[in-house]
């Protein structure tokens, strides 16, 4: 016979599909059984296995792929806009970035930057708490303390914000992150509570500094293409199966705090809760460092944006 | 109509010696139709830069170069005469050679091909004018060119080191006794051949003082990379980059360096990236489609049906290593197949550095083995012997680094100790 | 007429011969840019402790650059890895064979990777790059660039063939 997949749906996600701690897939799989409830036959295809995060944004704008699991700088690459929801210490907590995320203003600044790509932004899909400073021998304790370290940065803007930090940033790729903590090339980074549990090199790392810096998420992206060929019923069973996702998500990770310092505690890495004035001095130094960060009109907007969502 | 064509057009440009990269390209355009699938056409360009543009590639070039530098500045010819000054003298003391030199040569290439091809360059024509056959003179150059990427610097362990988060040094001093082990098994299988085959000794030894001299600075370049990366001082990028500048110093040296030297070397890199780039661009179609088929899923499916122990679990997944590494690229290998199998082992009681070093031996196994032997084309390209004959001559080294790879699966304390005594694992 | 297919035959081969050329300058160029960009990352990481960010990205394009015109190259001077040798002294008959089935395979995969590779651009060109913030469709280009200067060498190639073939006497198994 003939072989081939035949489904009507394809999403994808970079992660894995039956870890109980992707955040990822947790919204996938609503997404889908919704769908799937509905009389659509979903395929959720794991692990990046269709591609790279630029290859299926680049099917997603084609049509190829319908609803696509992509990281912040995926949409940065087209979006001056999705500079504002990874950008560190603009939004207080989980509840100030739902309410950023929803407004109806940076939606459409959003929506009219990703639609020459050929994408809709869907929702984010939190991956457990905000990010902080993870050490692999320094605890943090004073701003003096971040001055002397060597930080892993991902990119550009992660060099900014380390540089505006007073500490020295060294780019080091994510396969080799492992390797550079363990020979001092870096001597931190930043990320949510469950990256070192994720990555499996929570031997190296000694210290998590909870600055509730950013929200960890990925954005769930749709095709545009796929979605102008949808009857009205079916689009309304795609912005059910979005809602079913969501809360999905929302409802892991916002009961997920205790897991997460629980996995923390159990590789060895003590947590460390800053004292407001030291979570002040950081935002403040990074704030200043917004405007190389992001075009600064976009920064005057974002600030805008979250002081009008700010509870 | 086009299920056939895809398969039997491609296949026929293969025999009438039409160059693989553009065959298998055909092939994988021709099947994305045949399969219902010409849709995902428009963004296989986009899947092809992807398989290029990979921070860890970037080791494969500067890697390439060095051992061109090494060939034209004298190093290969240096390390190729302390080797004499060790083990010619003894029957079929090219041979010996051969493997010796390529020993050397592992400490500072990551990879097979660059191996194969400055042996293919420089040995093998000294080796057929003392009579060896050509078909024996290449065969073990490829086969003891496994040696490059098991020794470190390797590329391929520090890759499955960063996606399944193994500690890059401890599997980097845990493939030093297998790569010495390999090097054992050929050294005593080419003294088997040449009692067969009469292989003669080296015509006369070196002397030895002068040789040693002359040898250091090749010598050194070993020791200090391996020293680099094992101890963790460098990444194997900068690796790369240094080995580059000590293959240059070592010319320096040699009174070899200047701007022909340096343009024929650039030259020679040049040309061999690209070959391998034109393969990585043609196997991105074929990678693209196994993908958009699902066929890593269905080998997950099947290896999941199974309930077994972990001796005949790490049976299995040597096999299946040793099958994906002769079918598929080494990267998407590790990428597919190593985070759906490993973690399955590590349930049973497997160590995942012990596990990492004998997977990357099983998929570089895939050089020298058919249907596409990377190592053996090389040596086929460069020498002009035919590459299938290269094949049959290499068949018994292929059962031989076999045995060894199983007899290393079943030795864990073996590999392990070195980097227990480092305190790495 | 055999001698003007031999001129004609000549003349294509200088053609060949001097787009190589000048695809292995951008090459070789592309291969130092990337070690620059290296020997810089290493002289900032530990020299100063410092990378910075743009080395790495910059390099890794300097690498598919390089790495694509090499492909080009290896084409031209037939190093690329085949499975049967093909030589001079096999007969006219099999060398056509090859000539025309691997110019077909070429037209075949690069001719459909070079039709997709234009949209490809276009929608990069509405991408920027992480680190160096540059238009990705300009990176990108390569591809199509990679396919078209492999056709056409693919083209003079098969055309000296034929052109050497209908002029009688040897044929160069060179391009
Ligand atoms: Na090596
Ligand atoms: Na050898």
């Amino acid at each position: 016979g003939a072989p081939g997949p035949r489904r009507d749906v394809l999403a994808a996600l970079a992660g894995a599909a039956n870890s109980p701690v992707n955040g990822v897939w947790i919204w996938m799989d609503a997404f889908a059984r919704t769908l799937n409830a509905a009389g659509m036959s979903v395929e959720v295809s794991a692990n990046s296995a269709l591609g790279s995060e630029p290859d299926r944004t680049e099917m997603t704008g084609l049509g190829l792929l319908h609803a696509n699991d992509a990281g912040i700088t995926e949409l940065v690459a087209y979006s001056d806009a999705y500079r504002a929801p990874g950008l560190p210490f603009l939004l207080d907590d989980i509840g100030h970035f739902e309410r950023f995320i929803a407004a109806p203003a940076f939606r459409a600044w959003l929506a009219r930057e990703l639609d020459p790509a050929g994408l809709v932004f869907a929702d984010a899909a939190l991956l457990g708490g905000m990010s902080g400073l993870f050490t692999a021998r320094t605890p943090i304790h004073a701003i003096a303390d971040v001055e002397r370290l060597r930080l892993r940065a991902m990119g550009r803007l992660d060099l900014l914000m380390i540089e505006a930090l007073g500490a020295s940033g060294v780019q080091v790729a994510w396969e080799e992150v492992p390797q550079a903590l363990q020979t001092g090339i870096a001597q931190g980074y930043f990320n949510p509570p469950l990256a070192p549990v994720l990555f499996g090199h929570g031997s190296q790392i000694g210290y998590f500094l909870d600055l509730n810096m950013s929200a960890a998420h990925r954005a769930v992206v749709l095709s545009v293409r796929w979605l102008e060929t949808l009857t009205p019923e079916h689009r309304a069973v795609v912005d059910r199966a979005v809602a079913a996702g969501r809360q999905a998500n929302r409802d892991w990770a916002l009961n997920g705090r205790e897991r997460e310092m629980a996995a923390l505690a159990e590789i060895d890495i003590e947590v460390i809760e800053p004292d407001p004035a030291l979570r002040r001095i950081f935002a403040e130094r990074v704030r200043a460092a917004y405007p190389r960060m992001a075009p600064p009109e976009a920064v005057a907007r974002f600030v805008e944006l979250a002081q009008e969502t700010r509870a | 109509m086009l299920k056939p064509l895809a398969i039997l057009a491609p296949l026929a440009a293969i025999a009438a010696g039409a160059g693989l990269a553009w065959a298998l390209g055909a092939a994988g355009i021709l099947a994305f139709p045949a399969l219902g699938q010409e849709a995902f056409l428009a963004a296989l360009p986009r899947r092809a830069f992807s398989q290029l543009d990979v921070f860890a590639l970037m080791a494969m070039p500067l890697f390439v170069l060095v051992g061109e530098l090494m060939n034209r500045g004298g190093v290969t010819r240096a390390l190729i005469d302390f080797s004499a000054l060790l083990v010619g003298r003894a029957r079929g003391g090219l041979g010996h050679v051969n493997i010796a030199t390529s020993l050397f040569f592992a400490g500072v290439s990551g990879s097979a091909m660059a191996d194969a091809a400055a042996l293919s360059t420089t040995l093998v024509p000294a080796m057929r004018e003392r009579g060896y056959t050509a078909d024996y003179a290449g065969a073990i150059t490829a086969a003891s060119s496994m040696i490059g990427p098991i020794i470190p610097p390797s590329i391929i362990l520090i890759f499955y080191g960063a996606i399944m988060g193994v500690d890059v040094a401890a599997l980097f001093a845990a493939a030093i006794v297998p790569g010495l082990v390999l090097a054992a098994g050929l050294f005593a299988a080419n003294a088997v051949f040449a009692r067969l085959g009469d292989h003669p000794a080296a015509e006369r030894r070196p002397p030895a003082v002068a040789t040693t001299v002359q040898a250091a600075p090749s010598l050194l370049m070993p020791v200090v990379i391996l020293a680099g990366i094992v101890f963790g001082l460098v990444t194997p990028t900068e690796a790369g980059a240094l080995a580059v500048l000590a293959a240059l110093a070592a010319a320096a040296i040699y009174r070899t360096l200047d701007w022909s030297m340096l343009r024929d070397s650039i030259g020679g890199a040049t040309r061999l990236t690209g070959a391998i780039f034109s393969l990585l661009v043609a196997g991105a179609a074929a990678n693209f489609l196994a993908s958009l088929m699902g066929v890593p899923e269905l080998v997950r499916a099947w290896t999941e049906g199974l309930g077994v122990g972990l001796d005949t679990f790490l049976l299995i997944l040597i096999g299946v290593f040793l099958v994906s590494g002769m079918i598929l690229d080494t990267q998407i290998a590790l990428v597919l197949i190593a985070p759906i199998l490993a973690p399955a082992a590590y349930v049973l009681g497997a160590d995942p550095v012990h596990l990492g070093v004998m997977i990357c031996l099983a998929i570089t196994m895939g050089l020298i083995t058919p249907p596409l032997g990377g190592a053996v084309l090389i040596v086929s390209s460069v020498t002009g012997a035919s590459y299938w004959r290269l094949m049959r001559a290499i068949a018994p080294f292929i059962v031989l680094e076999i045995a060894i790879l199983l007899f290393l699966t079943f030795t864990p304390d073996l590999i392990l100790a070195l980097p227990r005594a480092l305190g790495l694992a | 007429m055999s001698g003007t297919a031999h001129r004609i035959a000549a003349g294509l081969e200088r053609v060949a011969g001097a787009l190589n050329r000048f695809v292995w300058a951008g090459a070789a160029g592309f291969l130092v840019l990337m070690l620059g960009l290296v020997f810089i990352q290493i002289v900032g990481r530990y020299g100063f402790s410092d990378a910075p960010s743009w080395t790495e990205e910059g390099a890794r394009y300097a690498m598919v650059w390089s790495g694509l015109l090499g492909g080009v190259v290896a084409f031209h001077q037939d190093a690329d890895p085949v499975l049967v040798q093909v030589t001079d002294r096999h007969p006219l008959w099999l060398r056509r064979l090859r000539a025309w089935s691997g110019s077909a395979c070429i037209v075949v995969f690069l001719g459909v990777l070079l039709v997709n590779s234009l949209g490809f651009v276009a929608r990069a060109s509405a991408r920027h790059t992480e680190s160096l913030d540059w238009n990705l469709g300009i990176v990108v280009g390569i591809l199509p660039l990679y396919a078209g200067l492999v056709m056409i060498q693919a083209v003079l190639k098969l055309a000296i063939f034929e052109l050497r073939a209908a002029g009688g006497g040897a044929v160069a198994d060179e391009g």
